[in-house]
């Protein structure tokens, strides 16, 4: 079976199924992990696309490790910057001391449940926040987290930790979990 | 084995026990009713925190074409680079910055026959100038 590093190279030298294969097959967990990270489905989007051609740049050379790690990777970081960027510039029209009106990724959410949840997640501090989000919506192993975050190993495996005991005990306030 | 607490139960959930732990764990889970059903509700628990599915259809976008630097790009940022670098030296050496004089307060000669008494000021030196057989002395 062809490996996604072999189709990077074929999609290198124009091979548009490779391409697409790749895209098909990694672009929805990049979406949604950068969905979570930036609250944003049209960055999301943006970011995933951004990810995508910047693997094209990378250099050649690079084969080695987990394939899907390296591109999180990349999206990951896309994501944080975006997220730094955006959270310099407050519109002033908008701002409001105690906003409390959902953000477009709880409006997405169809269930009041899913939305109560994304909540959650939403009020952890950022370092446990990326974790989590990287574990459970882009099925990263801790060894790819740490990698991607450029975090160690036992560092990952803590902030998941106290991550999940913090939602459990935010959904406990909400009355989701007894 | 006695009762595994929650963080324990939470741990194995997680995969984050050593393999000794997570073994003698599933021994007592296998023999413990209470504990099972308590590791199976955080199962769940955990399973729901990653439930959030948003509705995101799968974006396909083409392939870019020539987007990667090739060798002629890479020499067209290294001429323009030359020619900066170029124009800069050139420009900084047109604009020559203005000559530094400095005015010591009394100089003395090396020569036998000269004295406290013959020091006297002396007007602006120009550093330009061979200025190795004098030194400069402070006046008290």
């Amino acid at each position: 079976m062809i490996s996604d590093w072999d189709c990077l190279e074929r999609a290198r030298q124009g091979d548009e199924r490779a391409w697409q294969w790749l895209v098909v097959r990694h672009s929805p967990s990049l979406v949604k992990t950068t969905l979570l990270i930036t609250g944003s489905l049209a960055i999301a989007k943006d970011l995933t696309q951004e990810s995508f051609f910047r693997l094209l740049d990378r250099s050649p050379r690079h084969r080695h490790g987990s394939f899907k790690a390296y591109l999180s990777t990349i999206a990951y970081r896309l994501a944080l910057k975006e997220k730094k960027r955006k959270s310099h510039y407050v519109d002033l029209e908008d701002y409001e001391p105690t906003d409390t009106s959902p953000t477009p990724l709880e409006e997405m959410l169809q269930e009041e449940r899913q939305r109560q949840i994304a909540q959650v997640i939403g009020a952890l501090p950022e370092h446990q926040r990326s974790i989590l989000i990287l574990r459970f919506y882009g099925q990263h192993s801790y060894e790819e987290i740490a990698q991607i975050t450029n975090v160690p190993l036992g560092t990952v495996k803590s902030r998941l930790f106290h991550a999940v005991k913090a939602c459990r005990q935010g959904l406990r306030e909400k009355g989701i979990l007894e | 084995m006695k009762h595994p607490d929650e963080d324990t139960l939470l741990k194995s959930v997680l995969a984050l026990l050593n393999p000794d732990a997570e073994a003698k764990l599933r021994s007592h889970l296998s023999q413990c009713d209470d504990c099972n059903r308590n590791h199976k509700r955080l199962l769940q628990e955990i399973e729901m925190i990653g439930s959030i599915e948003p509705s995101v259809a799968t974006n396909l976008f083409p392939l870019p074409r020539r987007r990667r630097r090739t060798a002629i790009t890479w020499l067209k940022i290294a001429s323009l680079l030359i020619i900066g670098f170029s124009a800069g030296h050139t420009i900084s050496r047109l604009t020559q910055p203005e000559q530094i004089h400095v005015v010591p307060h009394y100089l003395v000669t090396r020569t036998p026959e000269a004295s406290l008494t013959s020091m006297s000021p002396c007007a602006a030196v120009d550093m330009s100038v061979d200025l190795t057989w004098v030194e400069e002395v402070t006046p008290r």
